[in-house]
């Protein structure tokens, strides 16, 4: 069995680990976007020179969200309504911004040109980065939001667990020092 | 639970689960050394042994896995817990046979991670 050390686009390392293991660990997105690799943990090489690591690109998981336009939601071809966001620093406000859809309140505000019905039914899916992690649930539009800087929605969650209201809070704390 | 004072150092690249670490500890009230790299955590080894590691796999400028078996080097006894997102059985299996005292797996319970120091306290018991 080989071992190897593999890095990150955010400069970090992990290994000595096993091929099996990286395999595992990138086929179910546990590790993304790798970088480089080495077989001793000093020669570093491009991922796509070391072959039996590079074919793993190709089983990654899809990255996070893209940053961009921010916001917004989609139908579904059952009806069901989505929201998929990308939740870096300079967006945590949406959990602050709005009262009636603060984190205070079990949930966050949903920039979009288009609203929705109050009480429509949401399935949210939140990636965090720095650090990563995603947080997804069942959820309902609480109120429109239509104000000079801000248009969309207010998004409360059905339920939050204790954990990932703990996370969210910790993640605004930390990005929002001033507030 | 360790005595009041103990000291933990906590390993992590990322402030906010250094934050959560010590937050989740809070009920221990232990002392806290904190390092956001491997190399990092060894200079404040070398400089005087804490009690115990909350240590991170996935970091940068050298992996966990190496820190903890420079940690092992200078400190055999020295009690070493893994936190960290991955988390495949032969991951954890590969981390408990270089030395780490536990593994756990973020996200975590506070209450997780805190039996997990108090039953390192048990295990350095003569």
């Amino acid at each position: 069995m080989s071992t190897y050390w593999v890095v990150d686009d955010s400069g970090r390392i992990l290994g000595p680990v096993s091929d099996s293991v990286i395999r595992d660990l990138v086929t179910r997105g546990r590790l993304q976007r790798l970088t480089k690799g080495s077989r001793d943990g000093k020669t570093w090489l491009p991922l796509a020179a070391l072959p039996e690591l590079s074919s793993l690109t190709g089983l990654q998981a899809p990255a996070p969200v893209a940053a961009g336009p921010f916001g917004g939601w989609t139908r579904g071809s059952d009806q069901k309504v989505r929201v998929e966001l990308a939740v870096t620093a300079e967006r945590a406000g949406i959990f602050t911004d709005v009262q009636a859809a603060s984190l205070a309140n079990g949930g966050f505000f949903l920039p979009c040109e288009k609203s929705l019905p109050i009480f429509e039914p949401v399935d949210v899916m939140l990636h965090f980065q720095t650090p990563t992690r995603d947080i997804a649930g069942a959820a309902r539009i609480v109120c429109e939001v239509n104000l000079t800087n801000k248009r969309g929605v207010g998004v409360r969650f059905l339920s939050l667990s204790a954990e990932d209201k703990r996370f969210i809070e910790y993640f605004v704390r930390r990005t929002q020092p001033q507030r | 639970m360790l005595a009041m004072g103990a000291t933990l150092l906590v390993v992590d690249d990322d402030t906010l689960i250094r934050e959560m670490v010590k937050d989740s500890l809070a009920a221990g009230h232990y002392a806290f050394l904190e390092a956001s790299n491997g190399r990092e955590a060894i200079e404040l080894i070398d400089r005087g042994p804490p009690d115990a590691v909350i240590l991170d796999l996935l970091m940068p400028e050298q992996s966990g896995f190496d820190t903890l078996l420079q940690i092992r080097e200078r400190a055999p006894a020295l009690p070493v817990i893994i936190l960290s997102s991955l988390d495949t059985p032969e991951l954890v299996q590969e981390a408990l046979a270089a030395g780490a005292s536990s593994f756990i797996i973020k996200p975590f319970q506070p209450a997780e991670l805190l039996e997990a120091v108090q039953h390192l306290e048990i295990q350095r018991r003569p």
